[in-house]
């Protein structure tokens, strides 16, 4: 019997405490300060206690190396056979155009196309996904720039894509900075809208110094007023709020202020937050970004100070909060890219691409909807087969099936590869959610 | 050892058949939102 290479095994944040998970059994465990010790003595060869042994062995802890293999295998299939019936996401972005100047656009260097949306590029869209994805559960998310521009022809293209989505039954997502969108409840609600994105980066001030209007102006109260329509008018809401150094302090406010307003009670409302990071290029002010670690252990230190941010936002901690509310580890995740697997995103100028990461970006175009289909299938090829099992540092760690290699565009932008790794500090982050979730519920 | 795992574990080691079917592969259940799988 050997000791699982799936086992991951720490400290836990703020306690004596230990922790070990394996995401290919399945088993989660808090260790004691002793039984932690055993653990470190028997990764060095030293002998421990047999009948502590014995409890490795049986939650599956020490294996042996060819049944884990075999494990891993059904597993791996397992997984195949699950994305398989997965639902496809498919994004539609109709515009890149934005009334934004936000200060951390990813989209702004993108060149403006020439072209306009029309009725038979949307009709081209709908035809090709009804034949690509036949058979395939779906559903589609309108994306940009800016999908919900103040413009009666905006307006009109929208309720056009809306009304052909209804004809191929299909739920929509809208994925808004949430200015304009109160002259749109009555277009959203003549289709089946399964949640709508908006973004606050924080109260008042905070927000309107990140995400202000084109040319200058305040957007903070037009959002709160939008959000406020789509829970009236019983459209789901995904609040977003995206965060570094410069308005993390903001949080607490903004968890109080949702609170205050009833959202947090309201089914049909759920949070998100987005790190911001460098995904195309390079920012002005990088020392403001957080590493993915360093944002969650601060969110970490606000929940202590304020745990009412629990309320509006229940931190994932890698598996740790599935691990909390579900009492059982999710599946194994072997790819964390959806690209070209369980999400396509399309744009108004016929282009075809992997996800949103590459959306509009003219060098990761894999073809054409319209004016005619073509499909470069070699690019798609590369993007279907990512997963940890092609990638040779995944295979050789331990927290491969809680990371899932990561995203395959912000690891192609780093090494020029999409079959290589974009890491996940899951280990850090379990201690933190351990601590968390658990040890503080003692 | 404290097992935070409510139901039983459930370890099969027997191996299916390789799945010929060109593969669609998915984002993890834990992290679905409408946009956010690349961070």
């Amino acid at each position: 019997m050997v000791y699982s290479k799936h086992n991951i095994f720490s400290k836990i944040s703020g306690s004596d405490n230990f922790f070990i998970v394996n995401l290919l059994n399945g088993g989660a465990d808090i260790l004691s300060q002793a039984e932690g010790k055993m653990i470190h003595d028997y990764l060095d060869g030293k002998d421990i206690d047999q009948e502590f042994l014995g409890d490795l062995k049986e939650k599956g802890y020490l294996v042996d190396e060819k049944e884990e293999t075999k494990l891993y295998r059904s597993k791996y299939l397992d997984f195949i056979d699950s994305r398989d019936e997965d639902e496809v996401q498919l994004f539609f972005v109709p515009n890149y155009l934005c009334n934004f100047a936000c200060t951390y656009c990813y989209q702004d260097e993108y060149a403006p196309a020439k072209q306009e949306l029309t009725t038979e590029i949307i009709d081209a869209f709908f035809r090709y996904i009804s034949q690509e994805f036949a058979g395939r559960k779906k559903y589609l998310t309108v994306f940009g720039g800016e999908p919900l521009l103040n413009s009666p022809k905006q307006k009109e293209l929208i309720a056009y894509l809306l009304k052909q989505a209804n004809q191929a039954n299909l739920e929509v997502c809208i994925v808004t900075n949430g200015y304009s969108i109160t002259g749109y409840i009555d277009i959203l609600k003549t289709a089946k809208i399964r949640e709508i994105q908006l973004t606050l980066d924080g109260i008042g001030n905070v927000h309107d110094a990140r995400r202000f209007l084109k040319g200058g102006g305040a957007t903070f109260e037009k959002i709160v007023k939008g959000i406020d329509a789509c829970l009236e008018n019983q459209l789901p809401v995904n609040l977003r709020m995206v965060i570094d150094k410069e308005n993390i302090h903001g949080l607490p406010e903004m968890a109080q202020f949702a609170i205050d307003k009833g959202w947090t009670k309201n089914e049909l409302f759920k949070t998100q937050l987005g790190r911001n990071y460098e995904l195309h290029h390079c920012q002005l002010a990088s020392e403001k970004l957080f590493s993915r670690i360093s944002l969650y252990e601060t969110i970490y230190q606000q929940v202590k100070q304020h745990p009412h941010i629990l309320e509006f936002y229940k931190p994932a901690y890698s598996v740790s909060n599935f691990l909390f509310e579900n009492g059982s580890l999710p599946d194994p995740l072997f790819d964390a890219c959806p690209a070209c697997k369980t999400e396509w995103a399309f744009d108004y100028t016929g282009q075809i691409f992997s996800c949103t990461a590459t959306v509009g970006k003219a060098d990761e175009s894999l073809g054409t909807f319209y004016p005619e289909v073509s499909r470069k299938e070699e690019m798609i090829a590369t993007w279907e087969n990512r997963d940890v099992t092609a990638i040779l540092e995944c295979f050789t760690c331990s927290m491969q099936l809680a990371c899932g290699g990561g995203c395959g565009s912000v690891a192609k932008n780093r090494t020029g590869d999409i079959c290589s790794t974009d890491c996940r500090p899951v280990k850090e982050l379990l201690e933190l959610g351990f601590g968390a979730y658990f040890e503080s519920n003692n | 050892m404290k097992s935070l795992v409510k139901k039983k574990i459930e370890v099969k080691t027997q191996v299916k058949k390789a799945n010929t079917k060109k593969v669609a592969q998915c984002c993890a259940k834990t992290s679905k939102t409408i946009v956010g799988c690349h961070d």
